[in-house]
This record gives structure tokens, C-alpha cells and sequence, in this order.
């Protein structure tokens, strides 16, 4: 995450690239390329693929720059640049996972109150989710994102982003479970 | 909350070739199309320049070239010609100033005038004369000792008007 310090850098960057500012915008893509790309990352094992989705995203942000409004963070408009890519690519070839389809109403979904124990096996089960569970839980549970930012980003309801983390956090604690009974 | 470093590998992070290059592709889609064009305008520019100035310069030399061609292949006959015509020309601008700054001056002065171009106009027969052979006179040099001889009878003409030759 971003130090205050950091923040008021990057809104002195997000100005200067306002007004075309090439290095100040190189400094906003210095800042953020690594977090966009380890989060793009998992969602495609062809790296070319993952640079085209960094690139359209961040010539499409310097493009829009002028209709940022600083509403929200840079990084959290950048990562719904870039998830937006992702999708048309996704709908181009009719792979498209879409948020529409989860059922809100599903009751079996993991409480808030309840306790959730990340184990790094459980990323090979994650890796066999549906996108936007995995999108929802990664913006939430590793990159910090709150459910109004990822429900912004995701073009969805905050209470769906809640709910998918839930179904997510469940399904994965069910799998672990499983697994170790098995042994 | 999952700490990133237990959850990312290090594969999942771009390396530095491929943040440079994802950078060179991102840069070259934001350079603004105006100062490309300005560059590109100021090129251009800077070329005509070069280009008129090298134009210029070129055509300079085909015209000296060209006229010394031409000099040199003039007949010496023409060449005496221009020269001939030339110092008539000055000898006759010379004689009318002389009779403009002497116009409200005594009849005297005038007189002393023309018996100084009349002076004058004998010595350039005598030079013509003298650079050719009495013998071998082209077209064109009798033509400008005839004009010599004209003027020179003009001017005699009009001594005798204003009676500074005795008959």
C-alpha cells in the first residue's frame, strides 16, 4: 500500500501528467506496474498477453487522465482500466466469466464473523475458481481494496462483492477442509 | 488480510526487461501528435532552408558559370564593341554634366568645355585607331569610329554655331 507520502506524490504526478507531463507519468507507472501486473498475472500464464492488458490500461489512463476527478485512487481506476481490458479481450473469444451469473441469493456463503485461515495450498484451489471470485478475492483479501472500490471497479454491487468474497472464502475452506480429511 | 509476498511468486512480477519495454510501448502511444508534428514541422523546416540555401548558392554558379561561357565565346569584335560603346556612353554623360554645371555660367566656360570634350573624343579616335590596323577594321570598329566622328562632328557643328571656331 501506498504511504501518505507516496499518496501526495502521486497526486502531484496524476497533475503533471494532466498536462502531458511524460516523466511525471513514467513515475506514476514506476509506482504502480508491479501491483497491477502480479494481480493481471492471475488471470493469464501468457506474459504477452498480461504486458498487452498493462499497456492498454496505462495508455488509456494517460489518455483519460484529464477525467480523473481523484474520486477514487489512481491505482483502483487503473486496476478497473485494466480489468475492463481483460473482460473485451475475454468477450472477444467468448471466455467471459461474468458477475451477472453469480446467484446473490446462494446461501451457502462464509460468514464475515467467521475466522479465515489463508494457507498457501489453497492457491492451487483459488486457481480453480471462477474469475471473478478470484478477482473479488484478491482485491480484497491481498491488495487491500475495500467492497465499494472492487464493486466499483467490477461494475457491480457492494453487497455482490461482499457475497462473492463470502462464496469464494467458503469454497475454499470447504476444498482445505476435504483435503485434510483425506489424509 | 493476506500479505502479498505469501500469496504472489516471483514469477508473478515483471522483470525489468519487460517493464522497460511495456514502458517504450506506453511512451510511444502518449507522445502527443502536436509535438511530434512540431518536431516534425521544424525538420521539415530546417530542410527547405538547406535546401533553398543550397538552391540559391547552385544557381548562383550556373549563372556565372554561363555568363563567363558566353563572354568567352563572344567574338573579340564584340567584346571591342561593348568596350567602345561603354566609353562613349561614359564620354557623352560626361560632356552633358559638364554643360549642366556650367548652364548659368559665362559663355566662356562652355566654350572651354566643349574644346576639352572635343579634346577628348580626338584622343579615343586616335586610341581606336592606334589598337587596329587601318588596314583591317571589322564592321563593328568602323561602326563606333563612325559614331566617334559623329559626335565629334556635332560638337564641332555646334562650336561653329556659337561661334567659338572662326571659319
Amino acid at each position: 500500500m501506498a504511504s501518505p507520502a507516496e499518496s501526495n506524490d502521486e497526486l502531484s504526478w496524476i497533475e503533471q501528467s494532466k498536462n502531458g507531463d511524460q516523466r511525471a507519468f513514467r513515475m506514476l507507472y514506476d509506482a504502480n506496474v508491479d501491483r497491477l501486473y502480479r494481480f493481471m498475472k492471475q488471470f493469464s500464464k501468457n506474459n504477452a498477453e498480461v504486458e498487452d492488458w498493462i499497456q492498454r490500461a496505462f495508455i488509456k489512463a494517460f489518455h483519460g487522465l484529464p477525467q480523473f476527478r481523484g474520486s477514487s485512487k489512481f491505482s483502483s481506476w487503473l486496476f478497473r482500466i485494466a480489468l475492463n481490458e481483460m473482460q473485451s479481450d475475454r468477450r472477444r473469444m467468448n471466455l467471459v466469466s461474468t458477475v451477472d451469473s453469480f446467484d446473490e441469493t446462494t446461501k451457502d456463503t462464509f460468514s464475515e464473523h467467521e475466522t479465515f485461515e489463508w494457507d498457501a495450498t489453497m492457491k492451487t484451489y483459488l486457481d480453480n475458481l471462477d474469475e471473478t471470485k478470484r478477482m473479488v478475492f484478491i482485491l480484497y483479501e491481498v491488495e487491500g481494496y475495500s467492497h465499494f472500490e472492487i464493486a466499483s471497479m467490477l461494475g457491480v454491487g457492494e453487497s455482490t462483492s461482499r457475497t462473492i468474497l463470502s462464496r469464494t472464502k467458503q469454497l475454499l475452506k470447504h476444498q482445505w477442509d476435504s483435503e485434510r480429511r483425506l489424509k | 488480510m493476506i500479505h502479498p509476498d505469501s500469496f504472489y511468486s516471483g514469477n508473478d512480477y515483471p522483470q525489468r526487461q519487460q517493464k522497460s519495454s511495456m514502458w517504450a510501448r506506453i511512451k510511444g502511444e502518449i507522445a502527443g501528435p502536436s509535438k511530434i508534428f512540431f518536431l516534425s514541422d521544424r525538420r521539415s523546416f530546417l530542410y527547405g532552408m538547406a535546401a533553398s540555401f543550397l538552391l540559391m548558392f547552385a544557381a548562383v554558379g550556373v549563372y556565372a558559370t554561363l555568363r563567363g561561357a558566353i563572354e568567352y565565346s563572344q567574338p573579340q569584335a564584340v567584346k571591342l564593341d561593348k568596350a567602345y560603346q561603354s566609353a562613349i556612353r561614359e564620354f557623352e554623360e560626361l560632356a552633358v554634366q559638364t554643360v549642366s554645371e556650367n548652364q548659368n555660367s559665362i559663355t566662356n566656360e562652355l566654350a572651354l568645355t566643349r574644346k576639352e570634350h572635343l579634346h577628348l573624343l580626338d584622343r579615343a579616335i586616335q586610341e581606336l585607331k592606334q589598337e587596329t590596323n587601318s588596314n583591317d577594321l571589322s564592321t563593328l570598329k568602323r561602326s563606333r569610329l563612325r559614331q566617334l566622328y559623329s559626335l565629334k562632328l556635332k560638337l564641332l557643328q555646334e562650336m561653329i554655331e556659337q561661334g567659338e571656331i572662326e571659319l
